[in-house]
């Protein structure tokens, strides 16, 4: 049943591709000249995929819209450094548990309130009580030294705090809004220094960001400084990939996020196309070492090599996603370890691991221990962890591990099992696919820490528990040294991927594809990706 | 369907008798206020209790949406957040609770989007109502002229009627919608693609939620056509000297259209909570997407207020369509 109604999906999808495919080229005549000079004070339209419920929040979703009107500290720049943003310079304490920043001068909030030393501890009490996985930053307080200068405490070294003050999270909130607005405001009218304002926000439909025509804090690594270009910014919003390509395609917007990945050879032929790895650990395969047949390593490893990984990604995704075979890390990350050569296709190898683990092939071609028959679960968020061509990709795998004998079950969630925290406790589940987005290697002490008997780390997909490889993640965290600090990171990497306690499938990528019309457009450096618009500007037909 | 027509086939009516069917109307407007409010009650019930009783716990949705993640969540972390939104009380604590704010107009607060449930729904209804009252306009527009057209005027007229009919009340809405956009959007370039909430925008959304609509509807009109066009009513008007097209569009259109007033009812309920793909493929406003993005977070508050507005949208809808019931067949007047 649930065969045929994949085979179903499948064969409309490829009916719908078709369709576009006809229509892409019906409707091919749409002007594209590069040429032309800027028109300034027009409207930027572009197409996002997911509407969150806030401006800011603690959800990657939320970052999208916080960067548009909120600055940092700090901005991530592509030579890998932090440059000067809101604050001009820093300096770290011996131990690494104090840095130090010094504040631009004479920058207002859009309410009129000045930005200083205070704001800044306004905000970082505010993050530290409201963004739900603070404390991987490690960040605990701020205090001000003086108007223009802030003291941020730590509780324990984290060489990568730059990168995290860089993303979109940790965009500065005017403290008098943050005191004395409603939620409701603070949540969809939100007060910042940004180059953009909110200016109505049409739930289902749009947001619209007008220009702050008085913005003086452009980050140091932005294109221009002063207001941007355009006036006003139309944030639109469609959950179809189909409907957004088609606003592109007709020439109704300028830019849009992820397109249908059969359109993605036209985009990169007809318009420019960005794309993003994220940051943090890519999606990829957590399996269940507490309990269940992948308690194994041999289990595990025969999974992976019985799986093509590459070429399934590669057939999905069309180019318009890399593969990545490391389970832990994501490339964006600095001290990332490449292991994409390791665990190659190679199904007798598969076959032999499993057979020496003693699950021996039974008249059904699915092998079997001790009575009982290798079925693994693997529960997936559907849609807003797993796009459709990641479930096509899923069903893939499914296929390629039955011929070595599993019997993998994909258990689709639905968003209130998702978010209920359904699938995730040891007994639910035998492989977890998903990823998480952050900025900095200790993405390894989210993952892969077990946490306490009495709180137990649900970040912790694998369920991995080993206190001497945690005291080695630890050492690394707070390791001074770079070099050091990068050959230990690159060790646990390869310990995980040795013992296959998780492995890579697809790098998460923000993709956004732009009408040659639009120029300046880039994504924000930090480990997300963000569209950036504030040095965008239209040429030629507009 | 004018005003004369209905008074020229009614008896010329007594003083008397017109007192005591006053009397009879305003009973009878009381009991069907009564039954309204006693459906709005229910529907209020049901709907909490099925909230509160499904899996998936509340605090560990809210813990979760609010900070990115899908992890199990500590007793101690669920406790915290029942405190704040008062869901450590009883259930039946928080019934009574919502029922008295309720009867204060207090609708409640999203705490998904942290506004009060009355500026969401007061947002969000115009453009749902739109689409659905259009759609089932346009349905109607599309199905009276299909139906005067091939039903009873042979078999294979009939049969193409049919088919057509059964084809397009099987479409998915999906289907339609994608199909719509490619061809009068994206290739002919008539209508916008993310029209909004403009005209231009909503043609393509209502036609999506019509053609399947005109399906269902042309259907059940049909079936009642073939048989009043055999009645003894038809050959009396025929001999009368009526027209072939007068007898068909005045007398047995009539009888054919109870079936699908009926059924209009419940198209304009459904459409109101099962427009949300319509609303993704078209990037458009409305209750739809908030109703299933609030239900699949479990945001009471604001799915009693859509669901309590729907029950209230059907209620006056099956009103009106008591009372169209009667102008288009004044026989059932007497009896209701």
């Amino acid at each position: 049943m649930n065969k045929t109604r994949t085979r179903l999906g499948l064969v409309a999808t490829a009916a719908v591709a078709s369709i576009i495919a006809l229509a892409g080229c019906s409707s091919s005549g749409t002007p594209a000249t590069a040429s032309g000079t800027p028109i300034k004070n027009q409207t930027i339209t572009y197409v996002h995929e997911q509407e969150p419920p806030c401006i800011w929040g603690a959800w990657v979703q939320e970052a999208y819209l916080s960067r548009q009107v909120f600055d940092s500290l700090v901005s991530w720049d592509d030579s890998g450094k932090p440059v000067a943003w809101l604050a001009t310079k820093w300096t770290t304490s011996p131990d690494g548990k104090d840095i130090t920043f010094t504040l631009k001068d004479g920058v207002k909030f859009t309410d009129g309130t000045p930005f200083d030393a205070a704001a800044v501890v306004s905000n970082v009490d505010y993050w530290v009580k409201n963004l739900g996985w603070n404390s991987f930053s490690y960040l605990t307080s701020a205090t001000a030294d003086s108007a223009d200068q802030v003291t941020l405490h730590l509780s324990k070294a984290n060489p990568e705090i730059f990168r995290e003050l860089s993303n979109g999270h940790y965009g500065i909130q005017s403290p008098t809004a943050l005191a004395n607005n409603s939620q409701a405001q603070n949540c969809q009218y939100p007060v910042g220094t940004g180059a953009w304002t909110v200016k109505k926000w049409t739930q289902g439909q749009d947001i619209l960001f007008a220009r702050n025509d008085s913005y003086a804090s452009a980050p140091s690594n932005a294109a221009h400084q002063g207001p941007a270009y355009e006036k006003f910014l139309d944030w639109k919003f469609a959950s179809d990939a189909t409907t957004r390509w088609s606003a592109l395609t007709t020439g109704q917007t300028d830019a849009v996020y992820d397109p249908p990945s059969s359109q993605w050879a036209t985009a990169k032929k007809d318009y420019d196309v960005h794309s993003f790895v994220t940051g943090g650990r890519q999606q990829a395969f957590s399996f269940n070492t507490a309990q269940g047949p992948f308690t194994d390593v041999k289990v595990r490893q025969a999974f992976a090599y019985a799986v093509d990984r590459k070429q399934i990604v590669e057939s999905v995704f069309k180019g318009s996603v890399p593969f990545d075979g490391n389970g832990s890390l994501s490339p964006t990350n600095p001290d990332y370890l490449d292991v994409n050569s390791t665990y190659p296709y190679d199904v007798k190898k598969a076959a032999s691991l499993l057979d020496a683990a003693g699950w021996k092939l039974n008249k059904d071609g699915v092998r079997e221990k001790d009575g009982k028959t290798l079925e693994v679960k693997l529960p997936y968020g559907a849609g807003p962890i797993v796009s459709q061509d990641g479930a096509i990709a899923l069903q893939a795998v499914q296929q390629e591990v039955a011929k070595v004998g599993f019997k993998l079950d994909l258990v689709p969630l639905t968003q209130t099992q998702l978010f209920s925290g359904q699938g995730q406790a040891p007994d639910e589940e035998d492989i977890q696919f998903g990823y998480w987005v952050w900025p900095a290697p200790n993405i390894l002490d989210i993952v892969y820490n077990a946490g306490t008997t009495a709180a137990p780390n649900g970040n912790n997909t694998t369920h991995f528990d080993d206190p001497s490889v945690q005291a080695q993640i630890d050492a690394a965290q707070v390791e001074p040294d770079a070099t050091k600090r990068k050959a230990d990171y690159q060790a646990l990497q390869k310990y995980f991927n040795d013992n296959a306690v998780a492995v890579g499938l697809y790098d998460f990528t923000n993709n956004v594809v732009t009408s040659k019309d639009l120029k300046g457009f880039t994504q924000d450096q930090g480990s997300n990706g963000l569209p950036l618009f504030s040095d965008a500007y239209l040429v030629g037909s507009k | 369907m004018t005003a004369t027509t209905v008074a020229s086939t009614r008896a010329a009516p007594t003083p008397g008798a017109d007192r005591s069917r006053a009397r009879a109307r305003g009973l009878l407007l009381l009991r069907r206020l009564g039954s309204a409010v006693f459906v709005l009650w229910g529907t209020i019930t049901v709907t909490f209790i099925v909230l509160s009783v499904l899996p998936g716990n509340r605090a560990t949705i809210v813990l979760n949406v609010q900070s990115g993640q899908t992890t199990v969540r500590t007793a101690a972390e669920i406790a915290a957040v029942d405190r704040q939104y008062g869901w450590d009380k009883p259930v039946v604590v928080q019934y009574f609770d919502y029922l008295l704010g309720l009867l204060h107009g207090d609708l409640g607060v999203s705490w998904q989007l942290k506004r009060t449930v009355g500026s969401i729904i007061a947002e969000q209804f115009g453009p749902t109502i739109t689409l659905a009252i259009a759609s089932l306009l346009v349905a109607w527009i599309l199905t009276i002229p299909w139906t005067l057209w091939t039903a009873g005027r042979g078999r294979i007229r009939g049969s193409i009627g049919s088919a057509v009919e059964t084809i397009a009340a099987g479409l998915p809405q999906y289907w339609v919608g994608i199909m719509l956009l490619l061809v009068f959007a994206v290739n002919l370039g008539w209508f916008p693609v993310l029209g909004g909430t403009g005209f231009a925008g909503t043609v393509l959304p209502v036609f999506t939620l019509a053609i399947p609509l005109a399906g269902f509807l042309g259907q059940a009109t049909r079936t009642e056509f073939d048989r009043a066009v055999r009645q003894p009513f038809v050959l009396s008007a025929r001999t009368r000297g009526m027209t072939e097209s007068g007898v068909r569009s005045r007398h047995v259109l009539r009888h054919a259209l109870i079936p699908g007033i009926t059924l209009s009812g419940w198209a304009v309920g459904s459409s109101l909570s099962g427009a949300v793909l319509v609303e993704s493929v078209y990037g458009r406003p409305g209750l739809g997407t908030v109703l299933v993005s609030a239900v699949s977070n479990k945001d009471l508050d604001l799915v009693m207020g859509i669901v309590i507005l729907i029950s209230f949208v059907y209620v006056v809808v099956n009103l009106l369509v008591d009372v169209i019931y009667t102008i288009v067949d004044p026989r059932l007047g007497g009896t209701r």
